[in-house]
């Protein structure tokens, strides 16, 4: 169930970050002008932006959400072995 | 060995940060009661032993730690030498219990010097800069004063960092270039307000499962909430990542409708707040081992 937990938690949090990021970036190509970038896992394109010629178009792949999907299995799998030699001392909030 | 001597040395270090014209002070939620202190916020008693009893009254009546040296000594006809490192052991272990707040002779403003000397003897020893952590009760159980209570103690135990920030803001901008240094700024002002909310929800969300809480904080020391421990821990501590960055995602959403860099810029602590909710921090791991087990 830890694993469960962490791996849900990664996930919407890098795939919300990701998205924040790349749509930063974006906007930043396109207020700099710059002529398009584009990155991608092998075939699977995570994000692209490309200059044309009314305008610029800023693409997110489905490389998206298998990083965020890779992200909540090492989040998931951290869970697990972090919380348990974790030493429990609950009653404390950083 | 090597373990005992760092030990010695961080002791060293920490009984340099006391002197005898400094005082101590119970927090508003500690009370001295007959024979022993009494911890509203957490619901414990501690007992007093030793010559605990003998300090404890001349503490929280606000003696300097040289006044009370002075009085114990004269009246047991013992060495100072020994009262003071025995008064000095106490306190330590006080404020370590979070039972005991100190306050430095040189008053409230006194921390620019304090905080130079930090640095200084931390450079020269090679040990972190050892400092007393102080106890901000935390009492009223409204969003307006808990937000309030929470913003004094970052701003106040936390002033030397934010100087430094401001100090950093301030001289990017004058080599880089005032619009960078404006976004630096931004990002200032957001990580104080973000660490503000983040706390504040801890706060509140123990105020609202538990019986009560406090807020620790050091001048270099982590930042933290203690609450009594209880079955809805998980989600105490995912209270406070969640909402800061819940608050980063609104800023962010305004930065986009505005189309402003800076407002972007200050958005970004709130955001960083999200991977506080991930096992890399102590949040996320508190969250992933108990929260949904509650529900």
């Amino acid at each position: 169930m830890t694993v469960a937990k962490g791996f849900v938690t990664g996930f919407v949090v890098i795939l919300v970050l990701e998205f924040i990021a790349f749509m930063a970036l974006g906007m930043a190509a396109q207020a700099q002008a710059w002529p398009g970038s584009r990155l991608a896992l092998g075939p699977l394109v995570i994000f692209e932006s490309q200059r044309l010629d009314n305008g610029y178009a800023t693409t997110f792949g489905a490389g998206i959400v298998v990083v965020a999907a890779l992200a909540g299995v090492l989040n998931g799998l951290g869970a697990a072995l972090l919380t348990r030699n974790e030493a429990r001392r609950p009653g404390r909030a950083d | 060995l090597g373990g005992r001597r760092g030990d010695l040395r961080v002791r060293a270090v920490a009984a340099g940060v006391t002197g005898l014209g400094d005082r101590a002070s119970l927090p508003s939620d500690v009370r001295l009661a007959g024979g022993s202190l009494q911890d509203l916020a957490l619901g414990r008693d501690h007992l007093l032993l030793g010559s605990a009893p003998i300090y404890l009254p001349l503490l929280a009546a606000g003696y300097t730690f040289g006044e009370i040296v002075d009085a114990v000594s004269q009246r047991f006809a013992l060495p100072p030498s020994q009262v003071r490192d025995d008064l000095f052991a106490l306190v330590r272990r006080l404020n370590a219990a979070r039972l005991l707040n100190l306050h430095p002779c040189g008053g409230p403003w006194s921390w620019p010097r304090r905080a130079f000397v930090d640095l200084v003897r931390a450079a020269v020893t090679g040990i972190p800069p050892y400092c007393f952590s102080r106890r901000y009760p935390i009492q009223s159980r409204r969003i307006h004063d808990v937000l309030i209570a929470v913003a004094h103690a970052i701003l106040s135990a936390k002033a030397a960092t934010w100087v430094l920030l401001v100090a950093f803001s301030l001289a990017f901008g004058a080599l880089v270039s005032l619009a960078v240094g404006a976004v630096v700024a931004a990002t200032a002002i957001g990580l104080v307000m973000a660490l503000t909310i983040h706390e504040a929800a801890h706060a509140l969300a123990a105020l609202r499962w538990q019986s009560g809480c406090f807020l620790i904080a050091s001048a270099w020391g982590p930042l933290s909430v203690v609450h009594r421990a209880g079955p809805r821990d998980g989600w105490i501590a995912a209270a406070g990542p969640a909402t800061a960055g819940g608050c980063g995602l609104l800023v962010w959403a305004l930065a986009l409708s505005l189309g402003s860099p800076i407002v972007g810029a200050f958005a970004l602590p709130f955001l960083a707040q999200l991977f506080g909710l991930t096992v890399l921090f102590r949040d996320g791991r508190l969250f992933a081992r108990s929260a949904w087990r509650t529900v």
